[in-house]
């Protein structure tokens, strides 16, 4: 250490020098204190600099009123996506509204009793819980275990209302979604096919399960293909209906499972995950991506046959941002980007 | 909220959920909200820019990667977005120069508590050498003693090297032991 070279200017613009003359770091302090008790002959130069500092020590930030703060978080969180949330829980609030409810529920529970008697069975309750997002309209649910899950347009998902601890989590899909699945096994469970089924958690997409411990991952699901995208952790699909050998899948993975031939086995390949996931925000950006990737990333995402007939063009790299959610919009601004024309026909586009 | 913490918010709002991006909003409003204001003195400009800063943030949050620190980013994106506005402003009205350094840094007496180290007349010396540095001083100033950011921090979130954010306030230090020996000097002169 060069300190006993320093001069008060040194002092002053030393970062550790200043954090402990504001108090602002105790071990910074402590060594402080000792270099300068060893170290006398430094000590008019260091108390100088101290004095200057000491000028800084009241300073303090304006802040923002509490009562702002609280009204500019609460506008966030109205403006944030509009969350589902799974009516498990009794919504009793006041009391004279609990009480007429409780007399109701005599009511009900006298001719439930009487019904009982009757038909000599009870009625199951509703036990399932359905969301759904209309088309054109993404929707943000969150699971009984805080796992999260974001249904794109025109999808639903099922799943028991009440989830008990240490139940295998299972899900139905119809459609295509994002899921970021909580973790709930020990940190040493880390292989999906040899953990129990208490911390599982599995989606159900139509013949196909996938099977997760805490990852995200996207279901796209289009006419009789599924596709599985995983962008963190690991997933093991199977097919219950079937002996078709199970598949595990790695980050940045996509397997793929046609309807039309359920014969065929379950293929994998490498994929650019980010891209998969894009329109849960609305939004594709990319940088230095060669147009070609984006080509079977839009016919995988759209389910479309794209041609091309300038074969320069599929090694152009972009750099940019696309909109997701309405596909012309999304046509249109990508032969802008590329500076050719784009014509839809259908499934089949053609950039030339 | 500890650096750790923060990030462990950050993560679990890129992965979906809303109400950490909330909390972090609430536990980062002051300080944001305080370093908006020394950048601008348009109250309305500061909320709104806070505002659509963290909306941005949701809605690209599949794309958005980790951050280092999660204050810094947040420091570095407001600044960016009201220096955006400042200049989309500015050239709207053909008023004021494209933004390059326009930022207005002013110091109060109401950021210094009167401490015992600190006359009034002291205090009155002080806060005329603060609001006389370069605008840029005085916001390396700012972020350094107000918020207690290391210099590489400050760099990060001005976009200048390490260097010249240690020379910002060198130079602003400097400035202030000027005034304090004044003081000692007129000290002496009426005790002599």
């Amino acid at each position: 250490m060069q300190y006993q070279y320093y001069s008060t200017e040194d002092f002053l613009a030393d970062e550790s020098f200043q954090a402990f003359v504001l108090g602002h770091d105790p071990a910074a302090g402590e060594h402080w204190q000792q270099w300068l008790a060893q170290h006398p002959p430094q000590e008019a130069a260091a108390r100088e600099a101290m004095a200057v500092l000491e000028l800084l020590r009241t300073a303090r930030r304006p802040g923002a009123p509490a009562a702002l703060r609280q009204h500019e978080t609460q506008k966030l969180r109205r403006s944030l996506l509009p969350t589902a949330r799974p009516a498990a829980a009794p919504h009793l609030r006041s009391s004279r509204r609990a009480w007429r409810w409780v007399g109701a529920l005599a009511v009900v529970v006298a001719l439930g009793l009487v019904g009982l008697r009757w038909w000599g069975r009870l009625a199951p309750a509703p036990t399932y819980a359905r969301y759904a997002a209309l088309p054109g309209e993404q929707r943000q649910v969150q699971l009984p275990d805080g796992s999260q899950v974001v249904l794109n347009s025109g999808s639903a998902l099922t799943l028991a209302a009440t989830w008990p601890a240490g139940q295998a989590r299972e899900v139905w899909l119809r459609g295509s979604a994002y899921f970021d699945v909580r973790h709930l096994a020990p940190a040493e469970v880390k292989a999906v096919p040899q953990a129990p089924d208490s911390v599982k958690f599995t989606v159900h997409a139509g013949p196909l399960d996938v099977a997760v411990l805490g990852t995200q991952f996207t279901v796209l699901s289009r006419g009789s293909r599924t596709e599985v995208v995983l962008s963190t952790g690991q997933v093991e699909l199977s097919r219950p209906q079937s002996t078709a050998a199970r598949l595990l899948l790695k980050p940045g993975e996509l397997a793929e499972y046609d309807a039309a031939t359920p014969a065929a086995p379950l293929r994998k390949r490498p994929v650019a995950a980010r891209l998969y996931s894009a329109w849960v925000s609305g939004q594709l950006e990319f940088t230095d991506l060669p147009v070609a990737d984006l080509v079977v990333m839009l016919q995988d995402a759209y389910g479309l046959t794209i041609t091309v007939d300038d074969p320069q063009l599929l090694r152009q790299k972009l750099t940019g941002a696309l909109p997701t959610h309405d596909l012309d919009g999304l046509l249109a601004a990508f032969g802008k980007i590329l500076d050719v024309p784009v014509r839809r026909q259908g499934s089949h586009v053609w950039l030339k | 909220m500890t650096d750790e913490h923060s990030a462990q918010l950050w993560d679990a709002f890129r992965r979906g959920d809303a109400e950490a991006l909330a909390t972090l909003f609430d536990a980062n409003y002051d300080a944001l909200y305080s370093y908006g204001r020394k950048l601008t003195s348009d109250e309305e400009l500061v909320k709104d820019c806070i505002q659509n800063l963290f909306q941005q943030l949701w809605r690209r949050r599949a794309s958005i990667g980790a951050a280092p620190v999660v204050k810094t980013y947040l420091f570095k994106a407001l600044r960016r977005h009201l220096g955006d506005e400042t200049k989309r402003w500015s050239r709207h009205r053909h008023l004021l120069p494209a933004y390059s350094d326009s930022f207005e840094v002013t110091y109060s007496h109401e950021e210094f508590l009167i401490s015992q180290q600190a006359d009034a007349e002291q205090q009155h010396r002080l806060l005329a050498a603060l609001n006389q540095l370069s605008k840029r001083q005085r916001e390396a100033l700012y972020l350094r003693f107000f918020d207690g950011f290391p210099y590489e921090r400050i760099a990060e979130v001005m976009s200048l090297n390490t260097q010249s954010v240690r020379n910002l306030i060198f130079r602003a230090l400097q400035v202030l032991r000027q005034v304090m020996l004044a003081s000692l000097a007129l000290l002496c002169l009426l005790g002599a």
